[in-house]
């Protein structure tokens, strides 16, 4: 590429990471205000936020104290006016900064999201691969059954025959908590089922689409080993709808670490958010969906910028 | 998105005397087909007439006879710990299943349909607005949105099915969407347009449906995932509550049996995954009859 060609380029990029870090602060901030505001849809917050069997006084005193008394639009700005500083309040429940909680309990959710990822495209590549070599064959067939079966599947359920199987009755594995290896071997394999079904189809049917295009049959015909052709010439190519893929499967892999870690009284953010939910300790509900909201967003941008580092033939517009 | 077709299924014939003996041709050829539409079909019997089809009532307690195992005589699936028969708790569960994932599915789509085709159609700041909206909602865990608008409105059959719409709309507007911005410049819309019809009659008659099947198709398969996210928030302790039979809650009753009563950690989740497998093969098959290619 020509230098002159590349600058130009590299500015086109930056054009385009602006508008998209811009996407990202809008969805972020709609996120954040549609939070604030469901939580605040059904009556008085500060009912809403603490249990049933408090008596009045002190009711009004923690409305007071969490600023539930004063006008809805104050609130509303107190509460993005903090946010913005990175401040999203105590936890009602723990007396404890509500970030804190959530970044605190983020690296067993990080280390079971990762694990788990990776045994899904350890599992689907190679299937699916292997699959699209031959539409319509024996194994093609079987990995069409799988995805519906994968589809189907109550995967929370699923997870709690792991643990009768291999935790009550086998006693292989620990059926719950988070300590050593062997705890990790079920929540992993519970929580990667949540994400093969969408890889498998993809890998499957972004290979079958490489396979038919004329660069493979330039390959083969020059002579290209089939390995060569396949790795290096079908699956190379085949793999960069996945990236995005997998970028877009993080709200998948978040939904199913929450039924996933309270299945397996894992302690992660998942746990975390759905007890949140249950014990109307909404702070930390609100600083859950600002963390995963801009999780997301960013991934997915960065997932576009190296879309685009993967496949010359993607440019910015 | 869909895995294409394989190309060697059956085409469709080419004069068929009537479109039911055409649709019922296309079933016999692909027997899973026709078997997961007849397991569905008993399936929504039983739930429709569960008061005729259930040995017993969903919560009549018998405490001479608690957790019976299965093939006890008279309780075919065994009894829970209130020595409720499993079979009847299961035959009832099944009326909260499918209507939350049929009414929820039909909900969300045609929600997803009006809005989609409003937003494709039009295009401007109403497609910012809609589509803004889309973008965040698909930017959150499905399950942790139901969860979170569930927690809001409260519990119970009628709000479960609220909080799967709304947390659910949002990927049949985004086709819908799609597909209309596909067929809007088609010459019969153009045609319709020139001769003077209403947007909204236009959008109605001419734009909806010819973009109804692949949002039909993903509707289908929607209806079982509605069905398993109802069972997953109701195992979690929202959704739909004890004493009413719903195949989630009964999980997580029967957890509390875990040593002791397989059973009633089984049957519920088998009655869930054959009720799943059966819509998303009959899914299956309804998509390559529709979306050929």
């Amino acid at each position: 590429m020509p230098h002159s060609r590349r600058a130009e380029g590299g500015r086109a990029t930056q054009r385009y990471i602006l508008t998209r870090l811009g996407h990202v602060v809008v969805v972020v901030f709609l996120s954040l205000t549609a939070v604030f505001f469901i939580l605040r849809m059904t009556g008085n917050p500060a009912a809403l936020f603490v249990p049933m069997n408090v008596s009045k006084t002190s009711l009004s005193q923690f409305a007071h104290e969490f600023g539930f008394d004063r006008p809805l639009w104050q609130q509303y700005l107190t509460f993005l006016w903090q946010a913005l500083h990175g401040n999203f309040g105590q936890s009602l429940a723990y007396r404890a900064s509500a970030m804190g909680l959530v970044l605190g309990h983020l690296p067993a959710t990080a280390a079971l999201a990762v694990l788990s990822l990776a045994l899904s495209l350890a599992i689907s590549v190679p299937l699916g691969v292997w699959a699209a070599m031959r539409p319509d064959g024996w194994l093609d067939n079987l990995v069409s059954l799988l995805v519906i079966a994968l589809q189907s599947m109550p995967i929370f359920w699923l997870g709690l025959l792991l643990i009768l199987v291999f935790a009550v009755d086998l006693r292989l594995v620990p059926p719950s908590g988070r300590e050593g290896f062997s705890s990790y071997i079920l929540p992993v394999v519970t929580l990667s089922t949540y994400t093969m079904a969408a890889f498998l189809r993809l890998t499957r049917a972004s290979m079958a689409e490489a396979l038919g295009q004329d660069y493979i049959r330039t390959a083969r015909a020059k002579g290209a080993t089939p390995a060569r052709v396949l790795v290096v010439h079908a699956l190379r190519n085949s793999l960069i709808p996945l990236v995005t893929v997998v970028g877009l499967n993080l709200a998948t892999l978040l939904g199913g670490a929450v039924v996933t870690e309270t299945i397996f009284s894992w302690p992660g953010l998942g746990r975390l958010l759905l007890n949140a939910l249950l014990n109307r300790d909404f702070t930390i509900v609100q600083a859950g969906v600002f963390f995963i909201s801009a999780v997301y967003s960013v991934t997915n941008l960065a997932v576009d910028i190296l879309y685009a580092a993967i496949d010359p033939r993607i440019h910015y517009t | 998105m869909l895995a294409p077709a394989q190309p060697s299924l059956p085409q469709a014939a080419p004069a068929p005397p009537g479109a039911l003996v055409h649709l019922w041709r296309h079933l016999v050829r692909r027997p899973v087909a026709l078997v997961a539409l007849v397991v569905l079909l008993a399936a929504v019997f039983a739930a429709v007439f569960a008061p005729a089809v259930a040995p017993y009532g969903p919560t009549a307690v018998d405490f001479l006879n608690i957790l019976k195992p299965p093939l006890t005589p008279h309780h075919l699936l065994g009894t829970d710990d209130l020595g409720r028969d499993e079979l009847s708790r299961i035959i009832y569960g099944a009326r909260v299943s499918l209507l939350v994932g049929g009414v929820g599915a039909a909900s969300a789509v045609g929600i997803g349909l009006l809005l989609g085709s409003v937003s494709g159609y039009f295009g401007g700041w109403l497609d910012t607005v809609i589509m803004r909206v889309v973008d965040v909602q698909l930017s959150f865990p499905f399950i942790l949105l139901v969860l979170t608008v569930n927690a809001v409105l409260g519990f119970g059959v009628k709000n479960i099915i609220i909080s799967l719409v709304v947390s659910g709309w949002a990927m049949f507007a985004r086709l819908t969407r799609g597909e209309v911005l596909r067929v809007k410049h088609l010459d019969y819309v153009t045609a319709a347009v020139a001769s003077g019809a209403s947007p909204a009659h236009i959008i109605v008659r001419h734009v909806i449906p010819n973009v109804l099947a692949p949002v039909l198709v993903l509707g289908t398969l929607q209806v079982s995932q509605f069905m398993i996210a109802e069972a997953t928030v109701s195992y979690l302790g929202f959704g739909v509550q004890p004493p009413t039979p719903a195949w989630g809650n009964m999980l997580a009753e029967g957890e509390n049996y875990f040593y002791t009563a397989w059973w009633l950690m089984v049957f519920p989740g088998v009655s869930l995954l054959v009720v799943s497998l059966a819509i998303n093969f009959f899914g299956d098959w309804l998509r390559r009859l529709a979306l050929p290619g």
